[in-house]
C-alpha cells in the first residue's frame, strides 16, 4: 500500500476494520509538504492556472471554490496575492504566468487545514 | 458562484464579513509575516497546551519501553523452576486454566541453563547473557498478572490500561503530563523494528486526550520518516508557503472555533518543519565512537541484532534530545512469530533473544556511563507470559496468571527480585502486580500521582489507571 494511504489511516486490506483509526501526526504534515505525489498534483493544477487569461484575483477565487468549496475571505485573498508576488520574487520571475508560483499556491491550499477539515 | 454552505455549519454572515475585513485580519497576517524571520519561530498555537506541574519531584525524566511482542516465557528467561525440569514430560500436576489453542501437553522444563549474575546473584537464562551481566541494575518483577490472555486485548491493556481500544496510551498520558522538552521532535516516539503490536497503532493512540499526544512512529534508519526532506530548492521557498498556510489556518481557527484536531494539525506542521532538520540530525550517528557502536551490537553478525541495536542507540539519542516516552517494537524475524512461541519454542526464543539481548545491555551500560540511567526509566515487558506446560510437543501457550517484567533506572531499586510464582512458574503466589500497578509506578516516578493526573471525559475524571493501581513503593529507591 502506498505510504500516503497508510499514514492517512487507510485500513489494511487483509483484515476488517470495525472503525477506522484517526491519527493526527507530523508524518501527515510531512506528506503534504514533501511527498512527490502531492507535488505532482500541485504542478498539474498550477500549470493550468498559470496559463489562464484571468486576473490573479479571479484565479484565486476559482482555486478556493474548487479546493474549499467557497470563495476566499477578503483577508485570505489578499494574503494569497501577496504570496504570489513574494514567491515570484524569490524565483526571480513574473507572478502572473509562472507555473511554479501557481503550483506553490496550490500546494498551500492542499496544506491548509480547511482542505481536510470540515468546520 | 453561489456559496452552497455545505461545508460550513453557519454561512458567513454579513457581520462576520465586516469583522474579518475591518478588524485587521490583514494586519494580523502582516504581523505574523514580520515576526516570522524563519517559519516556526513562534508557534501559532501553544505547543504544550496547559503545562501541568508535576505533583512531586520526579525521579525519571524519560521512559524507554522495551516492548516484547507476543509474550516471553518467564520460566525460560527470568523465573527458573527446578521442579519444572524435574517433572519434565510428566502430566502437569496443577489444574490447567483454559488456553487459546486448547492443545495442552505435558510439563515442559526450561530448554536453557540459568546462571547467577552480579552481586545480586540474579538468575538469568542463557537467552540473555548480556542482560544478565547487567543484573545489578535490574529490578525484576516475577509476579505480573494480566486480565487478558489474548494479544489484542492484552496489548491494549498493557499500553492503555483497558482491554479495549480507544483509551490514551502510556506515552500519551506521559506527554500530556510532562509536555515535551524538545521543540524539534515529538514528545512520544515509537521506534518501529518491524512489528506493530497486535491491536495496531491504537496501542499508541491519544484516545480522548488531545491528538498531539499520540505517538509518532519512526524507524531507526534513514529515512526515519518518509518525506522528511523538503523538495524545494531553497528554504525560503518552503518558508513562504508555510507562512501563507499559517495565515489561512488562523482564519480557519477563527471560523471553525477552537477544535482539538484542528489545533493539533496546525501544531503538527510547525513540528514537521523543525523535524526536517531534527530527524536527520537524530539519525546521524557518525559522531558515535566505535566503542559505543560495539556496545549496541551495530557490528554484530546477526542482522536483527544490528537493527535492534540501532533502535536502542536512537532511543538513547532521543532521551538526550528531551523526548519523553520512547517505545521500541520488536524486529520481524523470518520464520518466527514475535515471541509468541505456540510451537518451536527453542527456535523462536533463541532468535528473538539474540536480536535484543546485546543491544539492551548496551543501552543500559551506555545510559549508566553517560549518567542518564538514574533519570531514565527503562521498562522491559510483554503483554503476558507463557504456560509452563507444553502446547503440543514443543511450544507454550499464553499465560496471564504469572509472568516476568523488569525495570531499571529512573528511581527503581536495582539488583532485586520482587514477587514470586508457584513452583511451576504458572501462577503468582506472592506480591501480585497488576498492569495498573505498573502504570501507577511509572507515573509516580515521572512525578505524578496517578489518581490526580486526570482528564475530564464522558462525565468523569479519567486516568491511565482508571480506578485501580497501587504504586510499588517497595521497589523504589
Amino acid at each position: 500500500m502506498a505510504e500516503m494511504q497508510l499514514t492517512f489511516n487507510m485500513p489494511l486490506p487483509d483484515s476488517t476494520a470495525g472503525k477506522r483509526t484517526v491519527s493526527n501526526v507530523p508524518a501527515q504534515s510531512l506528506i503534504l509538504m514533501n511527498d512527490p505525489f502531492v507535488a505532482e498534483q500541485a504542478k498539474a493544477w498550477g500549470g493550468q492556472l498559470a496559463g489562464m487569461p484571468h486576473a490573479p484575483e479571479e484565479r484565486i477565487r476559482l482555486m478556493c471554490e474548487r479546493a474549499w468549496g467557497r470563495a476566499p475571505g477578503a483577508g485570505e485573498g489578499s494574503a494569497m496575492k501577496a504570496f504570489l508576488e513574494k514567491q515570484a520574487a524569490a524565483y526571480g520571475v513574473d507572478a502572473t504566468g509562472d507555473p511554479r508560483v501557481w503550483s506553490d499556491l496550490v500546494q498551500v491550499l492542499f496544506m491548509a487545514k480547511e482542505f481536510i477539515f470540515i468546520g | 458562484m453561489h456559496h452552497c454552505n455545505h461545508f460550513n455549519d453557519l454561512p458567513i454572515t454579513r457581520r462576520d464579513m465586516l469583522r474579518t475585513c475591518s478588524s485587521g485580519f490583514g494586519a494580523f497576517a502582516l504581523a505574523c509575516l514580520l515576526a516570522d524571520k524563519s517559519y516556526g519561530a513562534a508557534p501559532a498555537v501553544q505547543a504544550e497546551g496547559v503545562r501541568r506541574a508535576t505533583h512531586h519531584a520526579p525521579k525519571a525524566k524519560s521512559v524507554i519501553f522495551l516492548y516484547m511482542d507476543g509474550g516471553v516465557s518467564q520460566v525460560d528467561s527470568f523465573d527458573p523452576k527446578p521442579r519444572l525440569t524435574k517433572e519434565n514430560g510428566q502430566p502437569f500436576a496443577m489444574k490447567m486454566e483454559p488456553t487459546q489453542f486448547d492443545n495442552n501437553g505435558n510439563t515442559q522444563g526450561t530448554l536453557w541453563d540459568f546462571k547467577h549474575y552480579g552481586e545480586s546473584g540474579l538468575p538469568v537464562s542463557d537467552l540473555f547473557p548480556h542482560v544478565g551481566a547487567c543484573a545489578d541494575e535490574l529490578c525484576v518483577i516475577r509476579s505480573m498478572v494480566s486480565q487478558f490472555s489474548e494479544h489484542n486485548a492484552a496489548n491494549y491493556f498493557l499500553h492503555t490500561g483497558l482491554g479495549q481500544s480507544g483509551r490514551p496510551s502510556m506515552g500519551a498520558w506521559t506527554t500530556y503530563g510532562l509536555g515535551t522538552s524538545s521543540r524539534d521532535l515529538p514528545g512520544y516516539v515509537v521506534l518501529d523494528g518491524g512489528l506493530i503490536p497486535s491491536g495496531g497503532v491504537d496501542n499508541f493512540a491519544s484516545g480522548f486526550l488531545p491528538a498531539s499526544y499520540q505517538a509518532s512512529i519512526m524507524q531507526a534508519k534513514s529515512p526515519a520518516l518518509p518525506n522528511i526532506s523538503p523538495l524545494e530548492e531553497r528554504p525560503e521557498l518552503q518558508q513562504n508557503k508555510l507562512s501563507l498556510m499559517r495565515i489561512l489556518d488562523d482564519a480557519a481557527l477563527e471560523r471553525m472555533g477552537e477544535h482539538d484536531a484542528l489545533e493539533s494539525a496546525i501544531r503538527n506542521y510547525e513540528l514537521a518543519y523543525r523535524m526536517q532538520s531534527a530527524v536527520p540530525e537524530l539519525m546521524d550517528i557518525s559522531g558515535e565512537s566505535n566503542t559505543t557502536r560495539e556496545l549496541y551490537g551495530l557490528d554484530d553478525e546477526y542482522g536483527h541484532t544490528r537493527s535492534y541495536g540501532m533502535q536502542c542507540l536512537v532511543a538513547r539519542r532521543l532521551v538526550e534530545r528531551g523526548v519523553r516516552f520512547i517505545e521500541l517494537t520488536c524486529p520481524m524475524i523470518d520464520g518466527v512469530d514475535r515471541w509468541d512461541a505456540h510451537g518451536g519454542l527453542q527456535d523462536n526464543h533463541t532468535k528473538n533473544a539474540r536480536a535484543v539481548d546485546r543491544p539492551i545491555a548496551g543501552l543500559l551500560k551506555d545510559l549508566r556511563g553517560r549518567g542518564l540511567l538514574d533519570e531514565t526509566l527503562v521498562v522491559w515487558a510483554g503483554e503476558f507470559g507463557r504456560t509452563p506446560f507444553a502446547q503440543g510437543t514443543n511450544g507454550r501457550d499464553h499465560n496471564p496468571y504469572g509472568f516476568t517484567i523488569w525495570m531499571a533506572g529512573g528511581g527503581m531499586k536495582p539488583g532485586m527480585v520482587y514477587g514470586a510464582t508457584d513452583e511451576y512458574g504458572y501462577k503468582v503466589v506472592e506480591n501480585k502486580v497488576e498492569i495498573h500497578d505498573l502504570h501507577a509506578t511509572m507515573l509516580h516516578l515521572l512525578g505524578f500521582d496517578h489518581t490526580k493526573l486526570t482528564y475530564r471525559f464522558s462525565g468523569r475524571d479519567m486516568r491511565l489507571t482508571d480506578v485501580h493501581g497501587e504504586v510499588l513503593h517497595a521497589l523504589l529507591v
